[in-house]
């Protein structure tokens, strides 16, 4: 029955349609064998070569889509995406990320100094600092984790790693823009609040991250797969760190 | 009087076609050999235009350089009122050039003396390099316009953060602070939606546009701190 299914699929696979249709019928039974998504990926990679102009091929309503399931991450961000992983959503959600980094810090730099504490004016090395990190994290962890998972005969796509990671930016939107308001508060309750926020940030992300890899990394091996979720969180949480030292106090 | 109307309305179509029939690539070329000034065929036939049709001036330097800023004031009111499209269509980056410039020096002017080198580097940075990204963003859309023609539409979108910046920098009220920047982003952003004119975005229309606003953004907010 499984070895029928696989047949189908690879058989109809240059078609939009019996494409359709086979992703329907493979839908019907409760469980859904991995294999022949990574099978037919990688035979929709081998047959048409990729431009960049393809991972821009994304409507509004697709972005909008994935970035809400990054931010509720009860589905599986993969079958979101469902194999047509895109850059605009990594690169814009990056950039705002930045952004709104920079916003936040200077926001609170200036009430100091409009309130009399402090010294006058902002610093644009944050914007530097900011686009350093989140540009340099996201491009490095993520080229990083699809070479290991490589280097295992995992075969997940770049642009998968990319996107998860890119997606996986969003929570710190919230979290940056949340923060100015609490630092109107006294000092100790202002701390407690923003650690909470980064707290949640950090924990929102980290379930989307593990969540998402560890199908992937599953078929590398039970040591392995429980080592790479280990690394990712442990660069997770130097991440939360370095934000919430840099940028939010 | 209607002689030398007819004779500026001569050398007005004679530009025009001239510059028509160029390529994007031909008029960087020959923006380089108008500076230059060599014997060129192409170059003569301009400033032969130029010279039959207004007053005899003896320095051709100060004629090339009122054309450009004549062609320059063209460009930056019809991007400023996007009525006509056609005129748009013959991209330069002069204006983007003098804007940029000016932004950055009057951010760099306003700030502590340590930071001057970097504001202005950063500033300039942030400007070019995000009209660059914003204009290649809407080309992989899938838009049918040029990448330098959109850096040209951008670039001249941002005279109302130029003029926003000389103000924040020498007005240290709030209360005039504030209205002025936000007016002058308002406006920024209107004239940059003709970027989006004349392409064939139709569900991507947001994928476009909010780049524009989170540029444009991050430049007021500079200014204004």
């Amino acid at each position: 029955m499984a070895h029928e299914i696989e047949i189908d699929s690879e058989a109809d696979l240059g078609r939009t349609t019996f494409e359709a249709e086979d992703l329907y019928k493979q839908r019907t039974p409760i469980t859904k064998p991995p294999a022949p998504r990574l099978q037919s990926r990688r035979a929709s990679m081998q047959e048409t070569p990729w431009t960049i102009k393809d991972s821009f091929n994304v409507e509004t309503k697709d972005v909008v889509q994935r970035c809400i399931h990054t931010l509720i991450p009860t589905v599986n961000f993969f079958d979101v995406v469902d194999d047509r992983p895109d850059l605009y959503g990594p690169f814009w959600i990056t950039t705002t990320v930045i952004q709104a980094l920079f916003f936040s810090n200077s926001i609170t730099e200036y009430a100091r100094y409009a309130t009399g504490h402090g010294t006058s004016g902002y610093s644009i090395k944050k914007l530097i600092s900011a686009a350093s990190i989140i540009y340099g994290y996201t491009t490095i962890i993520a080229v990083l984790l699809w070479g290991i998972l490589v280097w295992n005969k995992c075969n997940p796509k770049l642009l998968d790693c990319l996107c998860l990671y890119g997606y996986a930016n969003i929570v710190w939107l919230p979290v940056s823009l949340a923060t100015p308001p609490f630092g109107l508060l006294s000092t100790l309750a202002s701390h407690i609040v923003k650690y909470v926020l980064t707290g949640i940030g950090l924990l929102i992300s980290i379930v989307f991250l593990t969540r998402n890899l560890y199908p992937i990394c599953q078929q590398a091996g039970s040591n392995l797969c429980k080592l790479l979720l280990f690394g990712i969180i442990v660069f997770h949480c130097l991440l939360a760190l370095s934000l919430q030292l840099i940028f939010f106090s | 009087m209607t002689d030398i109307g007819k004779h500026n309305t001569e050398i007005e179509q004679d530009e025009m076609e001239n510059l028509l029939r160029m390529d994007p690539v031909r008029s960087s070329l020959d923006v380089e050999s108008r500076a230059i000034e060599p014997d060129n065929i192409a170059g003569e036939s301009i400033v032969e235009t130029r010279f039959t049709g207004g007053d005899s001036l003896d320095e051709p330097i100060r004629v090339t350089l009122f054309n450009e800023f004549r062609a320059i004031g063209e460009k930056l009111v019809y991007v400023l009122y996007p009525k006509n499209a056609q005129v748009l269509r013959d991209w330069d980056l002069w204006g983007p050039l003098i804007f940029s410039l000016v932004i950055a020096l009057a951010l760099a002017l306003s700030t502590d003396k340590i930071e001057r080198e970097s504001v202005f580097t950063v500033v300039v940075a942030l400007i070019w390099f995000g009209e660059a990204v914003c204009s290649l963003n809407i080309k992989l859309l899938g838009a049918n316009i040029s990448i330098f023609q959109s850096m040209c539409i951008l670039g001249y979108s941002s005279f109302p953060l130029m003029i926003a910046s000389i103000v924040c920098a020498f007005v240290p009220l709030i209360f005039i602070r504030i209205p002025v920047i936000v007016a002058m982003y308002a406006w920024t952003l209107f004239a940059a939606m003709g970027v989006l004119q004349n392409s064939n975005l139709s569900n991507k229309k947001l994928l476009a546009v909010y780049p524009l606003f989170l540029f444009y953004f991050s430049l007021a907010w500079i200014i204004f701190l």
